[in-house]
């Protein structure tokens, strides 16, 4: 599906919105990289994507619809085709990793079924297949509390591929991971992506990976495009500017 | 050696002192006074050994009942009280539980992407008036209750288990709404913006939170509902306190130890079984 942003203002405080007047078109099987320094509204935009930000002007398209101006049960229904994966795994403490992975198809299962899936998980042979994906097969029945940072990080990932939805939107995903996991974790992300022919439109603080990984980076700054281009067109000085501390400290 | 240059004062004076004498006085006449209101007098204490009825009442204590048909009556009332607690603290948790759920802020599904709202107007206002019906519902006291639905359902167990359910219906909404308010939103909103229906993010991103927290307050609540369900009966809402009701008014010292013994065992027992069950969970 085509998601376009046209002219959106979005920002938890409306009189200092981060995104300002600020358009977008991605579409349906982009793979797009955000980078920018800390700040620049990345993770903004990224819930502005996911319908988990409405904006204070302008619209938001997901295919020609706008799903804020939808009645919120029509807006919450489109929500199951959209994955949000935050920079923190969103994964309760005690719960074990197979519950967290299968909440991942919650929206697609009907009340009695979550609740039967919540006492005895189902699907356990392709969840602990997900989870090998990203070497975590051994983890199945283990507490999420019980794992590592980058464990937990990976652990979301699997979380984002167990999901059925066809927009993915992923915060920092390599943030925790070493530079070995960090480069595995990206491989099959964008590998499952392409195969499942998913948007895909993740943030990153690795610019070498994502130059590398994804065939268009639009580089933030201070909520405005700074560069959109393809990695082939992005010269080192682009991203030196885009990094750039403006107060030259 | 440290020597004190004399001060040209005959006397020294404690600046404190007149203030600590006032707050005693005060203190003292204030206790004097409320006695007097109470009729508060150890004397009839003392006086209750040469009455005759108070005193063979007294001395009827000792040897506490013990024939079989008392001692199982008292066991079968014993076991009724448990049940009364157990029965009202299920009731209370299935009225409470779902009010709770209603009053989470974080499960709103119409506040999703509007911080600046806050929620909409009319779940807002839904809120405001379930918070007052658990204000209402536990600001009544049990024992209130108890009074009221002796009337409505007669003498019996059923009014000490609904007065349990009314008034443990409203504390368990408002605490466990506290537990729930807080814990980490992130994986419950995290599961709402997926699509999630309310109660799925409930189940899958706040309970496994808290899970500890909410047994461990509902096990307390319960060793409380069986002390407090002892005195339900003195009004009538059945069980051992209801027994004890009538053995005092027929002046059977006896039976009353009996009771006594039988009251603080059972105290006891659901202080130990309480603490058993939080130390197993954890």
């Amino acid at each position: 599906m085509r998601v376009e942003l046209q002219q959106v203002s979005a920002g938890l405080d409306p009189a200092q919105a981060i995104l300002q007047n600020f358009s977008l078109r991605i579409e349906k099987g982009e793979h797009i990289a955000l980078i920018g320094p800390s700040g620049a509204g990345k993770t903004t935009l990224l819930h502005l994507l996911g319908l988990a930000l409405a904006p204070h002007a302008g619209q938001v398209l997901h295919g020609d619809r706008d799903y804020w101006a939808a009645r919120a049960g029509v807006r919450h229904q489109y929500r199951a085709q959209v994955m949000i994966a935050p920079q923190t795994p969103p994964l309760p403490p005690r719960q074990r990793v197979v519950t967290a992975i299968q909440a991942a198809r919650l929206a697609y299962m009907g009340f009695w079924a979550s609740m039967l899936a919540w006492l005895a998980p189902r699907d356990l042979v392709e969840v602990r297949n997900v989870l090998a994906e990203f070497d975590l097969a051994d983890k199945l029945f283990e507490r999420v509390d019980r794992l590592s940072g980058g464990e937990r990080q990976r652990v979301g990932l699997a979380r984002l591929a167990w999901s059925l939805a066809d927009l993915w939107l992923v915060d920092e995903p390599l943030a925790a991971l070493d530079p070995v996991r960090a480069r595995q974790a990206m491989q099959v992300m964008t590998g499952l992506a392409r195969q499942r022919e998913v948007t895909l439109v993740a943030s990153f603080h690795q610019v070498e990976l994502a130059l590398e990984f994804f065939p268009r980076v639009i580089g933030l700054r201070e909520g405005k495009v700074f560069f959109d281009a393809a990695p082939k067109d992005i010269r080192q000085e682009d991203v030196a500017a885009l990094f750039e501390n403006e107060k030259g400290l | 050696m440290i020597r004190v240059r004399s001060v040209d004062q005959p006397t020294l004076r404690d600046p404190a002192a007149s203030g600590r004498v006032f707050f005693v006085g005060l203190f003292v006449l204030a206790i004097w006074q409320m006695a007097r209101l109470t009729e508060f007098d150890l004397l009839t204490l003392f006086a209750a050994f040469t009455d005759p009825a108070p005193r063979n009442f007294l001395l009827g204590f000792f040897p506490p009942a013990h024939s079989v048909a008392f001692l199982t009556l008292a066991l079968v009332e014993t076991w009724r009280t448990v049940a009364i607690a157990t029965c009202g603290m299920f009731i209370a948790g299935l009225i409470g539980l779902p009010i709770a759920i209603l009053l989470t802020r974080v499960l709103s599904l119409s506040a999703i992407g509007q911080p600046q709202f806050g929620g909409a107007v009319f779940s807002g206002f839904l809120r405001r008036v379930l918070r007052s019906l658990m204000v209402f519902l536990r600001s009544v006291p049990e024992l209130i209750w108890a009074l009221l639905l002796v009337r409505v359902v007669g003498l019996g167990p059923t009014a000490g288990v609904l007065a349990i359910a009314i008034s443990y219906s409203g504390m368990l909404g408002k605490v466990y709404a506290e537990i729930f308010e807080s814990v980490d939103p992130l994986p419950t909103l995290s599961l709402l913006n997926q699509g999630a229906s309310r109660l799925q993010a409930f189940a899958f991103g706040l309970l496994p939170q808290c899970s500890d927290e909410l047994i461990s307050y509902s096990v307390y609540r319960w060793e409380c509902a069986v002390r407090s369900s002892v005195i339900l009966g003195f009004v009538g809402a059945g069980g051992l306190g209801q027994q004890m009701d009538l053995s005092m008014k027929m002046f059977a010292g006896d039976e009353v130890c009996t009771l006594l013994i039988l009251f603080v065992l059972l105290v006891s027992f659901a202080d130990w079984a309480s603490q058993a069950l939080r130390k197993a969970w954890e």
